[in-house]
């Protein structure tokens, strides 16, 4: 009967190891968070930086508008700023149409900035979930261990009552290890779905952080890189119109205000191709996420090149005057 | 050439056309910089026409602008709408996750009954 005893127990350990060598294959699924999290953290930094420098231009435009109008005529005002009701679409459009599409374009691109912070923090809280909690883990393994240990105790009890004592204490560290292997294979089991469904989340959403990508470099290109050209044509004009008739002192400002705009405009158009290297590099950083999971040993340079790119972005953003006021 | 070749196109000539706009300018104060009486008249004339073809030349290039970020925001709309679906996804899967976790708690919780009934069956199947 001994014999018997000490035989279930060999299979019960095979097959323990044989749990455990499975455990540690689906170990390899595991999610690395740390590129996730440099990912999560670059869209959020370089939302702050495009924002701000979005926003800036918008209130620069009306700015402008305020400025130029009010040395019109009342006739020529009342055309240009009165708004026109269209009834249809429900937009109010006026003659200074191109603004008003700025301004709502501007309002656009914080919303789809907001869904797309809310995408890549969610995936940051995916590839960090652990779906047990410490004490729910302890009570697993703990339980899981007790009970199979009291269960088995008793069927070894049935089998022969005079090698309780003696089997008790030896089977205790074998279902030890045993139940450990079961909580830690079924943590295995958790983290091996959540690396698939991340996979698949990366892999559907791909294209729409292509799309995404490419609205924001159309934007860059169609509102903020134009709006400073021609701002600072027009800034320039204002600024130079008066030379011919100003003395020295008066050149001497004009020539000043000149290189201040100058300036101005050149660190206004740096940041503007740190915007678009930014979202160029952004699907490419996105699709290597999917390399990050079950490669612990991988460095996901783009994702990181990102973060650093996108802290440069909003550091440039702060640093930058884009309001090309007018300098007279 | 396919819809997104055009729409970049058109972006670039929005932008070709307002970088041109500031070279008009530049030709404009050339003329109206004139100092010698005698070409005075002729400058000035030509700084007219030449301003008169620069605001016709900004009036279509906002024209093309606002026809393109029309779409833009179209387009943006419809992107919104497809990160919400995704995000839902997530959401989903995270869901269903954690009810594994749950699940694996209920059976710890069946397995502690399994326990007790067998404490107490335990005098009989001695």
């Amino acid at each position: 009967m001994e014999k018997q005893g000490v035989l279930w127990w060999n299979r019960g350990l095979r097959w323990a190891l044989l749990l455990l060598a499975v455990g540690l294959l689906a170990a390899c699924a595991k999610v690395q968070p740390k590129p996730f999290e440099e990912f999560q953290a670059s869209v959020v930094t370089a939302r702050q930086g495009i924002e701000k420098v979005s926003g800036e231009l918008v209130q620069t435009g009306w700015q402008e508008m305020g400025e130029v109008y009010a040395t019109k005529d009342m006739r020529t005002v009342n055309k240009v700023l009165r708004l026109k009701f269209d009834t249809a679409n429900d937009l109010a459009i006026g003659p200074e149409e191109l603004q008003q599409y700025i301004a709502k374009a501007d309002s656009k691109l914080r919303e789809i900035n907001q869904l797309m912070y809310e995408y890549a923090t969610r995936l940051k809280d995916f590839a960090l979930m652990d779906a047990l909690s410490d004490s729910e883990r302890d009570s697993l393994s703990t339980s899981l261990g007790d009970q199979i240990l009291s269960l088995s105790s008793k069927v070894v009890v049935l089998e022969d009552t005079s090698v309780i004592e003696n089997t008790k204490d030896k089977s205790k560290e074998k279902i030890k290890i045993l139940s450990d292997n079961s909580t830690k294979l079924f943590q295995e089991y958790l983290k091996k779905k959540q690396a698939g469904v991340l996979i698949a989340a990366i892999h559907e959403n791909q294209s729409v952080v292509d799309d995404y990508s490419n609205k924001i470099l159309d934007y860059i290109r169609l509102t903020i890189a134009q709006q400073i050209m021609e701002n600072y044509s027009a800034q320039f004009d204002r600024t130079i119109a008066g030379f011919n008739h100003a003395d020295k002192q008066g050149r001497k400002v004009i020539v000043n205000n000149l290189i201040v705009l100058n300036e101005t405009t050149i660190k206004a158009l740096d940041l503007c191709r740190t915007m678009r290297s930014y979202y160029a590099a952004l699907p490419q950083a996105h699709a290597d996420l999917e390399k990050a999971i079950g490669n612990n040993k991988l460095s996901v340079s783009n994702v990181h090149w990102l973060l650093q790119q996108a802290v440069a972005l909003k550091d440039m953003a702060e640093n930058t005057k884009i309001t090309l006021k007018s300098n007279e | 050439m396919d819809a997104k070749k055009v729409h970049a196109k058109k972006i670039q000539l929005v932008m070709d056309l307002t970088a041109l706009s500031g070279e008009l300018s530049g030709m404009i104060i050339d003329r109206e910089a004139e100092t010698d009486p005698s070409l005075i008249p002729v400058m000035q004339k030509e700084a007219e026409f030449l301003r008169a073809g620069q605001r016709d030349l900004i009036d279509k290039t906002h024209k093309m602008q606002i026809d393109i970020l029309k779409k833009w925001i179209d387009d943006a709309a419809k992107l919104q709408q497809r990160i919400v679906a995704v995000n839902k996804k997530i959401d989903q899967a995270k869901a269903a996750i954690q009810e594994d976790a749950t699940a694996a708690n209920t059976a710890i919780q069946v397995l502690a009954i399994v326990d007790e009934l067998l404490k107490l069956l335990g005098p009989f199947l001695l």
